[in-house]
């Protein structure tokens, strides 16, 4: 295409990356919030206090299913965690409309939880790639394809950047287009690792689904294809004959010797109440990167071990394996810490390669005098999307302190909040230009990130100074980053609150 | 012949095509090689076809960059689209062959193994 190979990798890489930088953008920022789900999670339901340990959780779970769900014919319930507080519990009810599934919170005491409704740190996990208000087959196809040119960008990348070394020792900050390279390239190559195996493994969690049509052709039947990878647990239909079930936190007990401690991840019930009630326990990849992803299936009447089963099919294993090294299952405190510094070295990466694109045409376009619509079009969206998110991020965070703990939808109406405050954001550009959405921009993000743990302290009981430790470490932690989130956007805008000052001292 | 040398040498219409090349015509390759060396394994070695399947799915999210790079990186346009047009053709060809071959084998065994039964 270009007379050089590294020429043409260098166009390729910039349009790959222009092109659905904006999404990456969004999808890296919210991805790494999602290593701290759970903790958001925590820190949006601070009425919850007590947790249950399982073996009463589940007993509370069963309490609860008994009264209400035992028409379903399944139960799938979450117990609580080293970093879940709640159970959660998923059931089908014919009147619920919808696809009739009904889902319950419950807290330490085991009562549902109804006020201060929240999707919590879920919504950003669940944002990363199923995006909001589009279908979610669109949505995962959508940022599939973005995540295909962001492996391209990155191979590319790596082609045309050779002297990954020499670069460390000639940074140079605050120098215009030459530093933003600079600051592009750093945080590219120090997580570079972990970019590739994010983007590569991302694209792997849903490979069934992009890849469904290689399936359909190589197998006529696709079931066929999806039992001779996984074992099939044994199929027990419902008699009919109502039974009394044991108490699950036996069975439970039961089934956590057998995994030798390691936690389960979810559990499901089958025909509950019925003489064939079967509950399954799903071993959880928490451990260990490596799990056998083992499944025990016990009667629920008789509390009899029916089957065993664990992953045997070593492509299968991989594919797992790959899929928890995307979303760091496994990892421990300090291993969470360094997935999260990475997704913001990714993020910054995004970030900064729209701005080095923006700034490399800016000086050659304002000596020709041209401003195309391209060109201001990218401007807008980098301030746009690069201080929109995270102010979104948190109005979303404020909007859970703020809107009536019994608002009706109220879920739904943080999600809202978050939405209008990027398309604020968006608009913003349009009527006061880029360069003022950028300063100003900086200020609100500022002053909306130092209010948080302040807000907090006016509408709820449980904040900053009345934290009891160590039960408020996690949600200490969440206030301490929103300060910080806050500081480090104040910096920004003093640094081009001055950078404009220089600018209009040299034009007088 | 010329005159579409000549169109081609539009940079907007070439861009345009090496896209479409690249984004279709490399899905194409991508998605034919995945379901063909399975088959093919499974025909010589007698491999389990579901898991080579799952490695080879794996695999091609790689494959597809690097058809996506050899096509943007190429100088000759043509060469490149026959290549990889023909490439996908007579790959899609034999994996429908094997296919049928692999397919027979298999009822054959199964016919036999019915027969024991009987």
């Amino acid at each position: 295409m270009k007379a050089r190979f590294r020429d043409s990798m260098t166009w390729l890489h910039t349009w790959t990356g222009l092109v659905v930088g904006w999404v990456l953008f969004a999808v890296f920022l919210t991805g790494t919030l999602a290593y701290f789900q759970h903790e958001i999670t925590q820190w949006m339901m601070p009425e919850v206090e007590v947790v249950a340990p399982p073996e009463q959780a589940i007993e509370q779970v069963q309490t609860f299913l008994s009264a209400k769900a035992m028409a379903s014919p399944r139960w799938s319930i979450t117990l609580p965690s080293e970093r879940e507080r709640v159970s959660t519990l998923y059931w089908r009810d014919k009147n619920a409309g919808g696809r009739g599934f009904v889902k319950a919170v419950l807290d330490g005491q085991g009562k549902e939880i109804t006020l201060r409704d929240t999707r919590g740190g879920n919504f950003l996990y669940r944002f990363h790639f199923d995006l909001h208000y589009v279908s979610v087959f669109w949505a995962r196809w959508f940022v599939g394809i973005c995540s295909m040119f962001m492996l391209v960008a990155i191979i590319t990348g790596i082609i045309i950047h050779k002297k990954i070394f020499k670069d460390f020792f000639t940074l140079q900050l605050f120098k215009g287009p030459r530093s933003w390279l600079d600051a592009h390239t750093l945080t590219s190559v120090l997580a570079l690792p972990f970019h590739l195996m994010i983007t590569y493994t991302g694209l792997v969690t849903l490979m069934l689904m992009y890849l469904v049509s290689a399936i359909n052709l190589s197998f006529s039947d696709r079931n066929a294809y999806f039992n001779a990878i996984t074992p099939q647990g044994i199929q027990i239909k419902a008699v009919g004959e109502a039974a009394n079930m044991l108490p699950f936190s036996d069975i439970y007990l039961t089934a956590q010797k057998a995994l030798n401690g390691v936690p389960v991840a979810y559990i499901e019930v089958l025909n509950p109440g019925d003489k064939n009630a079967i509950i399954k326990f799903y071993e959880a990849p928490t451990e260990h990167l490596l799990s056998d992803y083992r499944t025990l299936t016990y009667s629920a009447v008789t509390g009899e071990l029916l089957e065993n089963t664990a992953l045997t099919n070593s492509a299968e294993q991989t594919r797992k394996t790959m899929i928890n090294l995307h979303a760091g299952r496994f990892a421990d405190t300090g291993l969470r810490w360094m997935y999260f510094l990475s997704g913001v070295m990714g993020t910054l990466m995004v970030a900064t390669g729209l701005i080095l694109w923006f700034e490399k045409r800016q000086k050659k376009l304002k000596q020709q005098n041209k401003m195309p619509f391209g060109h201001k079009l990218v401007s807008g969206l980098n301030a746009g999307f690069i201080l929109g998110l995270p102010a979104a991020v948190a109005v979303y965070l404020l909007s859970n302190r703020l809107l009536p703990v019994d608002f009706t939808d109220r879920a739904q109406m943080e999600i809202h909040c978050f939405f209008a405050t990027w398309f604020v954001f968006l608009l913003y550009p349009i009527l006061r230009g880029a360069s003022k959405t950028w300063r100003d921009g900086a200020l609100i993000n500022a002053v909306l990130f130092f209010s948080i743990p302040f807000v907090s302290v006016i509408m709820i009981e449980r904040h900053l100074f009345s934290y009891q430790y160590p039960r408020d470490w996690t949600l200490f932690i969440i206030d301490l980053l929103t300060i910080f989130s806050g500081l480090t956007m104040f910096v920004l805008f003093n640094y081009l609150k001055q950078r404009q000052q220089q600018v209009n001292q040299i034009k007088v | 012949m010329r005159k579409l040398k000549s169109l081609f040498q539009n940079p907007k219409i070439n861009v345009l095509y090496r896209v479409i090349l690249a984004v279709c015509g490399g899905a194409a390759f991508t998605l034919v090689a995945t379901v063909f060396l399975p088959e093919l394994l499974l025909y010589n070695f007698g491999y389990d076809k579901a898991s080579s399947l799952l490695w080879m799915m794996l695999l091609s999210f790689l494959i597809y960059s690097l058809i996506i790079i050899w096509v943007f990186s190429s100088h000759k346009l043509f060469r490149v689209s026959a290549q990889l047009l023909g490439l996908t053709a007579i790959l899609y060809i034999s994996f429908n062959q094997l296919q049928a071959v692999n397919q027979a084998r298999l009822e054959q065994i199964n016919n036999q193994a019915a027969q024991v039964k009987k």
